[in-house]
């Protein structure tokens, strides 16, 4: 099992994107993959995100959902943000259980 | 053990990480991002800068396997032969996921 940590913000650098693409390779190959987005990674969560020199991050969590690969981040990143997340994402108040359950992590 | 070195910056420590273990450990690199850049030839660094194309050439030459993004590679312009001699572009929706597999642990350097 891995987890996929995503630390930033969408647009401005890649990391973000290139952690949504290392979990969709991950995941597409068979092997059980999650996402956690940790302080400024819950910014992928905004919705209606429009950008016109960048592919979205947005559609890579959708392409992400069809492959059963879960979305997680924790509340209080959110609330410290005002990030409203859609239904689907996880939201777990501890990370440690979710750190402990996986095999391998990629930080992102 | 298998160690798999997840490079996404051109990191000095990742190169030192990868000597150390390379005495005891069999070790392999995937360079992803940004971490491309350090298996670029004909690196030209400023007196007193590490050429890190050189140390891991060297590397390599004591076993370490260094596979190469290959959509982070084109993106920034570099080509296959323009990589230092021994690292190979790898795809990455196939390298990646067996390169985890074949790992014992696996550390991203940042």
């Amino acid at each position: 099992m891995m987890l996929v940590l995503i630390t930033k913000a969408p647009y401005g650098s890649e990391d973000a994107y290139a952690g949504f693409r290392a979990a969709l390779m991950t995941s597409a190959s068979g092997m059980k993959t999650d996402v956690l987005l940790m302080d400024d990674g819950v910014f992928n969560l905004v919705e209606k995100q429009n950008p016109t020199d960048f592919p979205s991050n947005l559609r890579e969590i959708k392409i992400l959902r069809g492959l059963d690969v879960e979305i997680y981040c924790t509340k209080n990143d959110l609330e410290k943000r005002n990030v409203k997340p859609q239904e689907y994402v996880k939201i777990v108040d501890k990370i440690s259980e979710l750190v402990l359950k996986n095999e391998v992590i990629l930080t992102f | 053990m298998k160690m798999l070195i997840i490079l996404k910056t051109c990191s000095n420590t990742a190169i030192h990480l990868a000597g150390a273990g390379l005495k005891r450990h069999s070790i392999k690199m995937f360079c992803y991002g940004d971490g491309v850049a350090v298996t670029k030839n004909g690196q030209e660094p400023m007196r007193n800068f590490v050429n890190t194309g050189k140390e891991i050439e060297g590397l390599i030459n004591n076993g370490l396997d260094v596979v190469v993004c290959g959509s982070c590679a084109r993106a920034r312009g570099i080509k296959e032969n323009e990589l230092i001699l021994g690292a190979r572009i790898g795809k990455t929706g196939k390298d990646l996921p067996e390169l985890i597999n074949w790992a014992d642990r696996v550390i991203t350097v940042k």
